[in-house]
């Protein structure tokens, strides 16, 4: 994948200076530009409104200190260290903190994962997801109902104390002609939209809402970002991260639409509206593989042996004064006999092959040219396709079904327009 | 059938069997379970995902790993560990007799309110054990997401009991010296 952008570089007083350009390009295929959203760890039938926020946020607004993530060693340290470039991964996905509507699921060929195993980096980004608040926007297994009944919206049971899990007229659980009797939504979504594929410009209570009082005209339920669901309303291979359920030869590297809502959601505090003091970002850190390490060395521990039959995270968490939650302690575990796939790196490179003019005037556009392409020794169906975001001199791109993000950068330099040779020189 | 050992673990494995008293592939067959494990995964969906672990009567182990594991299939072997074999008196059973998963969950659950507190495992799985005890009458206890639960309340002995005779369980069946049984997936 090949293509051209024009940042518009910003006039400053610096003779040279870096550029700040900020570009969306959507590439062949394009993705549509807008999410839903999903549900939070400790929401339930008593605190149905509940948001659980990271260790990080006590409430206070701003830039918060940096979410830890490490690798345990004291079991299966050689094990632990195959893991190290997943997670790496993984943090690059975090606090890239985009999604896709469409297209963040690939199986088999158009992935880099080997046949008969189980990519752990999909696993690992679903897992980091409980760990900093966000629940199944399913049923799910804590339900304790079976296939396909269990990919229904996640909800609490309501005064009859059983699930009434109806597919509904398009015999698809999940969607947004559910039959849920007196069911408890507990999965926020667009309001008058309750479209899991669209991404709101502005995420707060005034366009997310949990309750089902702001649902379109027919519609009878909260729909989640199930695969089935988000196939039907046109958003092929797409499917939250956080939706229940790895399998063979499957990654999910990228967040879907619904992921990112609900993280940003979050980030809106406690009065959960954006623009106020108490909104909050934060980056993940990873922070090395470490020995039976503690809260205090990192806030996210990795660990690799039998302690899960598959992959878990346990979350410890505190009330805050609205009713919301804090994490207090987040513990992953993924089994040590899984036939994993450990992906080494990314399986893409993005190279940024030519910026001209280089240097450019203040204040006038330039051109930055971007390849993506399969990364060494990788074999994956077609070509790397989807969305690059430039900004300064930066390119990222945000990935693609099985092709996985990757950054590539180049310097660049402005001048005062008068004083800028054409030879490309600036004036001594 | 086919062994997937080292010669180290394999040597291990032949003096397993001299004191177990129970010849090589003398396993291929069944008896009545005594005590069973069953771990079904949470986050797993699509293929065979769980793990069954039998003792037998005849102190040979039979063990279903699911398919996500790096060596699926069915297994069997003698039970190395003496308390396995033993298990109708085993003192860790006897500790979990009575265990209500229901019940801990919801003493947990009062105690973190309590202390303005929660806890919960994400994609928790369920482990059921059932054995036969002294009076040879059938037992079944159940929980999930028991080893995050046993670190969480260091305290409470009949997490750690619960998850004492699980983690026995899951050693006898990664055990390298298993022989499969075909056929293999």
């Amino acid at each position: 994948m090949s293509a051209l952008v024009r940042p518009a570089a910003r006039a400053g007083s610096a003779r040279t200076r870096r550029v700040s350009g900020l570009l969306v390009l959507l590439v062949a295929g394009g993705l549509h530009g807008e999410a839903s959203a999903g549900a939070y760890v400790f929401a339930n039938a008593t605190r149905p409104d509940s948001v659980t926020h990271p260790q990080v946020y006590t409430g206070t607004g701003g830039t918060l200190a940096d979410l830890t993530i490490c690798i345990d060693t004291s079991v299966n340290p050689a094990l632990a260290a195959q893991a190290e470039g997943s997670v790496l991964k993984a943090v690059a996905t975090h606090n890239r903190f985009v999604s896709l509507a469409a297209d963040n699921l690939a199986f088999n060929a158009a992935t880099d994962i080997p046949s008969g195993q189980v990519d752990f980096e999909s696993t690992l980004l679903h897992e980091i997801g409980h760990c900093i608040g966000l629940a199944h926007p399913n049923h799910a297994t804590e339900s304790g109902l079976a296939e396909p009944a269990r990919n229904g919206t996640k909800s609490a049971v309501g005064a009859n104390g059983v699930f009434d899990q109806g597919a509904g007229a398009d015999g698809l659980h999940g969607s947004r002609d559910d039959v849920r009797g007196d069911d408890i939504n507990l999965h926020w979504y667009i309001r008058n939209q309750n479209n899991p594929g669209l991404l709101p410009a502005t995420v707060d209570t005034t366009t997310m809402i949990r309750a089902l009082t702001a649902l379109p005209a027919g519609h009878l339920f909260a729909a989640n970002a199930d695969r089935n669901v988000m196939a039907a309303l046109g958003f092929p291979n797409s499917e939250a991260v956080m939706q229940q359920g790895a399998g063979f030869n499957e990654a999910q590297r990228h967040f879907q639409h619904d992921d990112l809502v609900t993280l940003r959601l979050a980030r809106t505090g406690l009065d959960r509206t954006t623009g106020t003091a108490d909104d909050y970002r934060y980056a993940l850190r990873y922070v090395g593989q470490l020995n039976n390490p503690s809260n205090a060395d990192c806030n996210l521990r990795v660990r690799l042996d039998t302690s899960t039959g598959f992959a878990v995270c346990g979350i410890g968490g505190q009330t805050l004064p609205n009713n919301d939650l804090r994490i207090t302690s987040a513990n992953l575990a993924f089994n040590s006999t899984t036939n994993w796939y450990f992906s080494p790196g990314p399986n893409t490179v993005t190279t940024i092959t030519a910026d001209t003019p280089d240097p450019s005037p203040v204040g006038q556009p330039y051109t930055v040219s971007v390849t993506v392409r399969e990364a060494a020794g990788i074999s994956i169906t077609g070509e790397p396709r989807g969305t690059v975001l430039v900004t300064d001199l930066t390119a990222d791109f945000l990935g693609f079904a099985g092709w996985d993000g990757s950054r590539g950068t180049s310097p660049h330099t402005t001048g005062p327009t008068d004083l800028l040779f054409a030879n490309g020189f600036e004036a001594p | 059938m086919k062994t997937a050992q080292p010669v180290g673990r394999a040597l291990a494995a032949l003096g397993l069997l001299a004191w177990a008293g129970i010849a090589a592939g003398a396993c291929a067959g069944s008896a009545p379970t005594t005590l069973s494990l069953t771990l079904i995964p949470g986050e797993i969906r699509g293929i065979d995902h769980v793990l069954q672990v039998n003792v037998q009567a005849d102190g040979c182990l039979r063990v279903r790993r699911p398919a996500h594991w790096r060596e699926p299939g069915t297994w069997t072997g003698p039970v190395a560990a003496a308390a396995l074999r033993a298990a109708a008196s085993w003192p860790a059973l006897e500790g979990i007799t009575g265990f209500d998963g229901e019940r801990v969950r919801a003493e947990l659950d009062a105690l973190e309110a309590s202390r303005g507190q929660a806890y919960t495992v994400e994609g928790a799985d369920r482990y059921v054990l059932r054995w036969t005890d002294g009076d040879g009458q059938a037992r079944e206890a159940s929980f999930e997401a028991i080893f995050q639960y046993a670190e969480r309340y260091p305290e409470r002995s009949d997490l750690a009991a619960f998850a004492a005779v699980v983690a026995s369980l899951q050693d006898e069946a990664a055990r390298s010296d298993l022989v499969a049984q075909e056929p293999q997936p």
